[in-house]
């Protein structure tokens, strides 16, 4: 009886992605209806940001104060600082645009000011927890 | 604004732009762009040299040798590591996923940069616990222990 859970033990819980990162609380646990089986998650990501849905082949774990996901989204880009090869930051990340085949980065589109621009991967020289350009 | 005199042999090899005092006050980007910190305070090695920087950072105020700095630019300095110091604060999962509370402090090797273990406390009257760095086996933005 000590691996059941109940929904008690999930909604409300913290969120934490691979990288460690808090990313929300866990609003809602989706049920299939003719399976019986739980599906995923919705996460509440906070004020002003979309609520996103986790497969349940994205969670490693239903741990005692938190759900461990074994992935990280690609929405974690979004917002980002990108700063020039000098160091000054140039505006904030958009868009992270990937290659379908290789899911390699293809390109950034970043908004500075009212414009959107658009950097190729070539330009990049590290994009993790902010961008930096070549 | 008066024109500058120089009280030197070679005027046109001084670069009055190039003030240290400007760092001041700058952004430090660790080696992955994580915004660690401003720069607090330059410090000098003699009368000529760089010894490194004063950071004020969201943990402590860390100081940072020149071997560890990667650039000096006018709106920010970029360093070639990720500094030990980010572990502070960061909250520390263990394997089930309980939460043991957070980074308050931690110990480094003798090349100063590699961390030995973290020391965590979850609240103000609990205990400090040391744990090996060995353990931790995610530490990007919070650390996850093995």
């Amino acid at each position: 009886m000590t691996e059941i859970i109940t929904s008690d033990d999930i909604l409300g819980k913290e969120v934490i992605n691979s990288e460690g990162e808090i990313i929300g609380v866990v609003q809602k646990i989706h049920i299939e209806k003719h399976k019986k089986e739980i599906v995923g998650i919705t996460v509440d990501e906070g004020f002003m940001k979309p609520d996103i849905f986790i497969g349940l082949d994205n969670i490693r774990l239903f741990g005692k104060d938190g759900i461990f996901l074994n992935t990280t989204s690609d929405i974690r880009y979004r917002g980002m600082k990108v700063f020039n090869k000098e160091g000054t930051p140039i505006g904030i990340l958009k868009e992270v645009i990937k290659n379908p085949k290789t899911g390699k980065i293809k390109e950034i589109q970043i908004r500075e000011g009212l414009k959107t621009i658009t950097i190729p991967a070539k330009d990049i020289k590290s994009i993790e927890n902010n961008v930096i350009l070549k | 604004m008066k024109e500058t005199k120089f009280i030197s042999g070679k005027e046109q090899e001084h670069d009055l732009d190039n003030s240290l005092k400007k760092v001041i006050g700058k952004k430090v980007l660790s080696k992955s762009g994580e915004e660690i910190g401003k720069v607090k305070d330059v410090i000098s090695k003699g009368t000529n040299k760089l010894d490194g920087i004063m950071v004020k950072t969201k943990g402590a105020k860390v100081f940072i040798a020149n071997t560890y700095i990667e650039n000096l630019y006018a709106k920010s300095v970029f360093l070639k590591i990720e500094p030990v110091s980010r572990y502070l604060k960061m909250i520390v999962f263990d394997k089930d996923g309980s939460k043991l509370g957070k980074v308050i402090d931690f110990t480094q090797n003798e090349s100063g940069n590699e961390l030995k273990s973290i020391i965590v406390k979850k609240h103000i009257f609990s205990k400090r616990v040391e744990i090996d760095a060995k353990k931790i086996t995610v530490s990007k933005k919070n650390i996850i222990l093995d």
